[in-house]
């Protein structure tokens, strides 16, 4: 009896904790809406921002999913959200958004003001995507949606596919802050902008924008955005294209332009500083890893052993020359150091960079480089020869 | 009435007697002990030269007829009984000079006589003579012996345990030829009085243990008992506990390695399981096919055994538990199909999740029970027509009936834990629909402690498995090599050395 008496004890203060249970994270996953990707604007006229959200909203039957658009206006970004909210009555679900589009013109202004919330709120993942769109208003991308493939993700999986092509980075919001925060250090982010592809309109991630203080300062073309990757050691398997004389193999009479490419295998970078008496010069070395890819002549076989000693001299000076390019554009024109020259020298020795820090904020001009290029071919694809013709 | 000491019965079997004069004791047999029994059999005969009557007295079907024609009647009326030359009492003297059976039993002790008669000896009754002689006259028809439905193997022996105890015995005796094999007959049941024996090794098996079940059995007092499944829930350890501590199978090559490993075998009569004890954890995993498969091939099927413990019970629990609590842990392109699928769907999950377990534990119930033919009709019913029109209906998710459905075959390859795996899985369903992750984990360290708590017959019932001597482990997660298979399972058994074989002998 005492056992029994026991037991239904139990029972009933089980059966009573079903009612009580109504557990603060418990939700239905059709209760949601999952948000894909988000875009900022800056209403010029009334000054709130602007957000259209990209989400995955099912029809009635569940066929399809497709990604629906809801734009919302709020004097801070989180009032605009809880705006969007009431208009399609479900709650929002941030953990699968994977990028945050950025116009240029906050951008412009300052970036840091939108990302407050979204480096804040527990649900977002940190390594969201940040994309500054150049475009007129952000939500423009939008537009080039096709079919029921959500734009966010498309613009996704190409920034993940940055290293094949080095034209852009991938950089994420906890990365951006990470970086803009540090000392000795400046941030940038891809930029997007919208193409004409046949009949269509087709979103391009291409080249890189440099921020300084949280605001644009200029633009990285791709081809400068590919040394970027390489100096800051980022994944890079790019391609380096290369216009050789054809005089300086054959010693032929005719100067013809031939075109080559070359494949990055593996490209490693180091950034010493050398400090002496105040004077500081920078060590860059840059070990490439490459395979010459394709070759535009039926004459020259850049294969052979000496013509491919002449080649990697003249692709490492092409380098070089690239890479010091970058530094000159950086250093002068848009004086940000994206390069991380001021974080290498706080490495190396804290004390000299808090010297030369307070002494006077602007470092960056008064360093010296000196940029060394260890280009090594290591194969030519499956063939050994060109492709020639009968004579 | 059940009770074995039960006054009643015993003042019964008291009052009878028998007396010298064979009209009477026909009488007594005739119209108090087997009376209204039309299966009884009385054959009165008397010998040609010496004109002494007898009488047989034997059930229909349960005797041999040619051994009662030919050993007993044929010898019996036409040679001369003369047992006054010798002067020995006549049933000694029958069972000396005269009958041709091997086991004759001189008795009047009506308890014994009863019991005899009815398990096909045959009773012979003398004139003038207050005792009968039992003899063994048995020869009830029986089962061949097969190979068992409930576990086949494709490399092992092809025989299985009858219902007869006495072949039983001779498929376990057969294959251990010593005198170690120990042998003790009980019998249970006021009324059925069964046949069991406890078989074990001696200097193998643990003399406590011997002494443990011993003293168990000796308290098992029940009217009628003729299952070793009965007797298992009357000693088990923890009867309210859905996980055995106590094994059975159909197979002879089972219990002879059982019986070297140290464990007790107890047969009962009319049953083809034998049981045996003590019980480990691990041993649900373990199939005889495991030792005659290559160790490599028999390690990996055991570790599929017990991932699919694994997936049978959290399947369902883990699904609900991520989502409708932690969806941020499905990655991106499984939610958006989970989405998709679960639009217009009207239930929670976790209801989903119930009722197709429910279904599922149904259609098994039913398919179970009918005979082949039809069962297959069932399971096109349930996994066909219930599965597909369920989910186009938007009764159901898809994700949920395949979760259903994998964590219902999956239960299959551990078939002998199937009464513990359905509780728990609808447990752990039940806690992570109220508490996520938090819930499910509360459920399995529960589970944990329920099971490192556990003693079968005084050995800890997940012995060997928080080790990592190689000893200890050797035969839990994978199957070792048998040449490194050098010691018995500790505690079990008290001769722990069972091979000194070396592998890697190069000449």
């Amino acid at each position: 009896m005492k056992a029994f008496k026991r037991i239904t004890v139990f029972f009933i203060i089980f059966s009573i904790s079903f009612n009580l249970y109504g557990c603060w994270d418990y939700r239905e996953i059709n209760s949601l809406l999952i948000v894909t990707g988000v875009s900022i604007d800056r209403n010029t006229l009334n000054n709130k921002f602007i957000l259209t959200f990209e989400m995955f909203d099912p029809d009635a039957t569940g066929q399809f999913l497709e990604p629906v658009f809801i734009k919302s206006e709020g004097i801070t970004v989180f009032d605009a959200i809880r705006k969007a909210i009431d208009k399609r009555g479900k709650r929002f679900y941030w953990a699968h958004c994977k990028v945050l589009f950025i116009s240029k013109s906050i951008a412009d202004d300052d970036i840091l003001s939108v990302l407050d919330l979204f480096n804040r709120d527990d649900e977002l993942r940190p390594d969201i995507d940040l994309v500054i769109t150049n475009t007129k208003y952000a939500y423009d991308v939008f537009y080039t949606k096709k079919n029921s493939n959500s734009i966010s993700y498309k613009i996704d999986e190409s920034l993940n596919s940055f290293p094949s092509s080095g034209e852009f980075s991938k950089v994420s919001l906890n990365n951006y802050i990470l970086l803009s925060s540090s000392e000795g250090i400046e941030p940038v982010i891809p930029l997007v902008s919208i193409e004409k592809c046949f009949m269509d309109y087709k979103t391009v991630v291409k080249g890189l924008a440099v921020f300084k203080n949280g605001k644009i300062v200029g633009y990285l073309s791709p081809d400068e955005s590919k040394y970027y990757n390489i100096l800051l050691n980022k994944k890079f398997n790019g391609l380096i294209l290369l216009s050789e004389n054809s005089k300086e193999y054959d010693n032929g009479k005719e100067k013809q332009n031939i075109s080559l490419t070359l494949e990055v295998k593996k490209a490693t970078t180091s950034i010493k500083p050398v400090i002496k008496d105040k004077k500081v010069v920078i060590n860059i070395n840059v070990a490439i890893d490459a395979s010459i890819a394709e070759i535009d002549s039926n004459k020259i076989n850049f294969i052979n052993k000496r013509e491919r000693e002449i080649l990697t001299k003249n692709a490492s000076l092409f380098i070089k020359s690239n890479i010091t390019n970058l530094i000159y554009v950086t250093q002068n024109e848009l004086n940000s150091d994206i390069l991380g020259f001021g974080k290498s020298i706080h490495m190396y020795d804290p004390k000299i960079w808090n010297e030369i820090y307070e002494n006077s904020g602007d470092y960056f001009n008064d360093l010296y480089f000196n940029i060394n290029v260890d280009l090594n071919l290591t194969n030519s694809g499956s063939n050994k020869k060109i492709i020639q013709e009968k004579y | 009435m059940a009770n074995v000491n039960s006054n009643d019965l015993k003042n019964k079997l008291n009052s009878y007697s028998l007396t010298k004069s064979l009209e009477k004791n026909i009488e007594l047999f005739k119209t108090q002990i087997f009376n209204d029994d039309s299966t009884v059999i009385y054959r009165n005969f008397s010998n040609k030269i010496s004109h002494i009557d007898f009488c047989l007295i034997f059930v229909d079907g349960l005797v041999s007829n040619e051994i009662i024609n030919k050993n007993i009647l044929k010898p019996m009326i036409n040679n001369i009984i003369n047992n006054k030359k010798t002067n020995t009492d006549i049933c000694d003297y029958l069972s000396t000079n005269i009958i041709n059976i091997n086991e004759i039993i001189k008795s009047n002790d009506f308890k014994k006589i009863i019991e005899s008669v009815y398990y096909g000896d045959t009773l012979l009754l003398i004139e003038s003579c207050n005792y009968l002689l039992i003899l063994n006259t048995k020869g009830w028809p029986g089962r061949n012996i097969s190979e068992p439905v409930s576990e086949t193997t494709v490399k092992g022996p092809r025989e299985g345990f009858t219902e007869s105890i006495i072949v039983n015995l001779s498929l376990i005796r057969k294959k251990l030829t010593t005198n170690d094999l120990k042998i003790k007959y009980k019998s249970f049941g006021a009324r059925t009085n069964t046949k069991t024996c406890l078989i074990y090794m001696n200097g193998v098996a643990n003399p406590n243990i011997i002494n443990e079940i011993e003293n168990r059995l000796d308290t098992i007092d029940v009217d009628g008992l003729h299952l070793t499944g009965h007797i298992e829930e009357l000693i088990t350890d923890n009867p309210l506990c859905p996980f055995k501590t106590i094994g059975s199978t159909e197979r002879p090559d089972i219990i002879v390695s059982k019986l070297l490993e140290g464990n007790i075998v107890l047969l009962c009569d009319g049953t083809p399981f034998a049981i045996y004890m003590p019980f480990l954890f691990q041993e649900y995993f373990q199939t005889n096919e495991d030792y005659y498969n290559h160790f490599l091939y028999s390690s990996m099927n055991r570790l599929i055994r017990i991932l699919s413990l694994f997936i049978t019970t959290s399947a369902p629990s883990i699904y609900v538990a991520i989502l409708t609590f932690h969806q941020e842990m499905i990655p991106t392109k499984l939610i958006l199909s989970i989405y998709q699928s679960r639009v217009g769907v009207p239930f929670p999950t976790s209801v989903e999740c119930f009722a197709m377990l429910l279904v599922f534990e149904i259609i098994r119930e039913g398919a179970e029970r009918l005979p082949k033919h039809i069962s297959q009709t069932l399971g096109i019913v349930g996994a066909l027509v219930i599965g597909e029109a369920v989910v186009t209906a938007k009764f159901v998710s898809a994700p949920v009936v395949i979760i259903a459905a994998i964590s219902g075959i999956t239960a299959f390859l551990i078939p002998t834990m199937a009464s513990a795996l359905v509780p728990i899985k609808f447990l752990l369903l039940l806690l992570s629909s109220i508490l996520g992750l938090y819930g499910y984990f509360f459920g399995v360290i529960g589970i944990f402690i329920q099971l490192f708590s556990m003693k079968s017959f005084g050995i800890n019932y997940m012995d060997n498995l928080s080790s990592f001597k190689f000893q200890d482990i050797k035969d839990t997660f994978i199957r070792a090599p048998w040449w490194l298979m050098k010691n018995r399972p500790k505690d079990v058994s008290i001769d722990s050395i069972r091979s000194n074989n070396s592998k890697k002998k190069k000449d």
